[in-house]
């Protein structure tokens, strides 16, 4: 502690000049108006607005970031922004968890080799059978393909599902951007179910290799089990201008397991985040709204051809597991730190 | 509610809880035992100073695991001196709880367990309350 002669000038003199509203109405003075945010404060609002304006930008002329060294840079230089004049130690603690969320996406990517070199037989009926049985014999891709898909046309439910299905790409990433620069505590948790989910949902990758809709249906491949069905998944999104993305999608395709489809993790992504942050809202018609997201996105997952609705099922029962897990985790770990601090106040 | 609002315990409290012969180790005591309910149901997350909680430990890591074990900490860096320097406070407090505010401000406090006096001052929730 400081002595006496170490004290700010005006310490102890009774507010005769200070504005009426540093008080309370009970006469307290007010910690927001007397002391002041830290200096870099407004410089990282302002850098983090401009950052998420140039991304939008970028997305929209250039191409939506999609492999994983340009997501981790993109974060990265979110990061940096976010960080801008904070203590030293944050910053190690940040590359830390750089480091750990790097790894887990490298383990992500392993799961593709693995899975070539195990040479699990490949699902090609079984899911398909599923979802026959879950519709009483009807097949939910060709279905709402018969409906609603007609060649050529883009409607405004094309550009609504082609946005949600897109939005795994950066949804999960915003999310965690914002919070492991905004609330780290709640971003370890964030990240704990997510790396659950996705180990999970990696094994089943090897375990389990699954053939989607398109590939069955297409005549590339020696199965055709269904008609032949349209995968128009990005023409909604190029029809409001996203031209750029293209270019970057169709590399994407080229180097993406194919027959990674259960679980589908954009069903899973699409329940995380929505289940993640559902606490922060109060009224129930705000909750209903959310948890509209990930049902927009089972329903573009099915009419694109890109899942089976089981797989939509698996991922979303896969972030309940998750949830389930940490939360007993979390809880567990509370009761036995407050057990040990009672027992040490009773010694 | 995604994170239960914080409570700061300052150095006056950790004193005092870890100190039996201490005036307010009872008081604090039981303040403590109904923060550490309160955090059982995550209702609160408890936060200390990691300066004060070295001061009050030590090389006591039994004490760390055990009467601390639910606390977390927050370290204080030279910035946050530097901050609590430039403070022109118009109460007299101590650089120490000049620093501390510069704490609860910047880590968007307004709970604090403490026997300081001055901290009444502010328009923050103070315990035990008075």
């Amino acid at each position: 502690m400081l002595a006496e002669a170490d004290l700010p000038a005006s310490s102890g003199e009774p507010g005769a000049t200070r504005d009426p509203r540093d008080r309370t109405a009970d006469g307290r003075w007010r910690v927001a108006r007397l002391i002041p945010l830290d200096p870099f404060h407004s410089v990282r609002v302002a850098m983090m607005i401009g950052y998420g304006l140039t991304y939008v930008w970028w997305t929209r002329n250039r191409g939506l970031v999609t492999d994983r060294i340009s997501v981790a840079a993109a974060l990265g230089m979110f990061l940096l922004c976010a960080n801008l004049g904070r203590p030293w130690r944050r910053w190690a603690q940040l590359v830390v968890d750089a480091l750990l969320y790097c790894l887990m996406w490298f383990g992500y990517e392993m799961t593709r080799g693995v899975a070539d070199r195990l040479g699990m037989p490949l699902q090609v009926h079984a899911m398909l059978n599923i979802d026959r049985v879950l519709f009483l014999g009807t097949d939910p891709t060709v279905w709402l393909q018969q409906r609603l898909y007609h060649r050529g046309q883009v409607h405004w439910y094309d550009q609504v599902l082609s946005l949600t299905y897109y939005s795994h790409f950066w949804l999960p990433v915003v999310a965690l951007g914002v919070l492991w620069a905004t609330r780290r505590y709640q971003w370890k948790r964030f990240m704990k179910r997510f790396a659950t989910l996705l180990a999970i949902a990696c094994t089943m990758f090897v375990l389990l290799p699954t053939a989607p809709p398109w590939m069955v249906a297409s005549s590339k491949y020696p199965y055709q089990l269904l008609p032949p069905l349209a995968r128009h998944t990005g023409e909604g999104l190029k029809s409001l201008g996203f031209y750029g993305f293209f270019h970057d999608w169709n590399n994407a395709l080229d180097w993406a397991n194919g027959v990674a489809a259960m679980p589908s993790l954009h069903a899973g992504f699409a329940l995380f985040v929505p289940a993640f942050f559902l606490p922060m809202v109060k009224p129930w018609w705000g909750k209903a709204l959310m948890m509209l997201f990930p049902l927009t996105m089972l329903t573009a997952l099915v009419y694109f051809a890109e899942h089976w609705v089981i797989d939509g099922l698996v991922g979303w029962a896969l972030v309940g597991l998750s949830f389930l897990i940490w939360n007993r985790i979390e809880r567990r770990q509370r009761q036995s730190r407050a057990d040990a601090a009672l027992a040490a106040m009773e010694a | 509610m995604l994170t239960p609002p914080t409570v700061l315990l300052d150095l006056s409290f950790l004193q005092a809880l870890s100190t039996p012969a201490h005036v307010h180790h009872d008081l604090a005591s039981r303040e403590y035992a109904e923060l550490l309910e309160r955090y059982r149901r995550y209702e609160r997350r408890l936060r200390v100073r990691d300066d004060h909680l070295d001061l009050v430990v030590g090389t006591d890591q039994l004490l760390r695991r055990g009467l601390f074990a639910p606390c977390e900490s927050i370290h204080v860096a030279a910035q946050h001196h530097r901050g609590a320097k430039r403070l022109h406070l118009p109460v007299d407090v101590s650089h120490d709880t000049a620093v501390t505010l510069v704490v609860l401000r910047r880590e968007h406090i307004d709970e604090i367990a403490t026997f300081e006096p001055a901290m009444r001052s502010f328009d923050l929730v103070v315990l035990p309350a008075a």
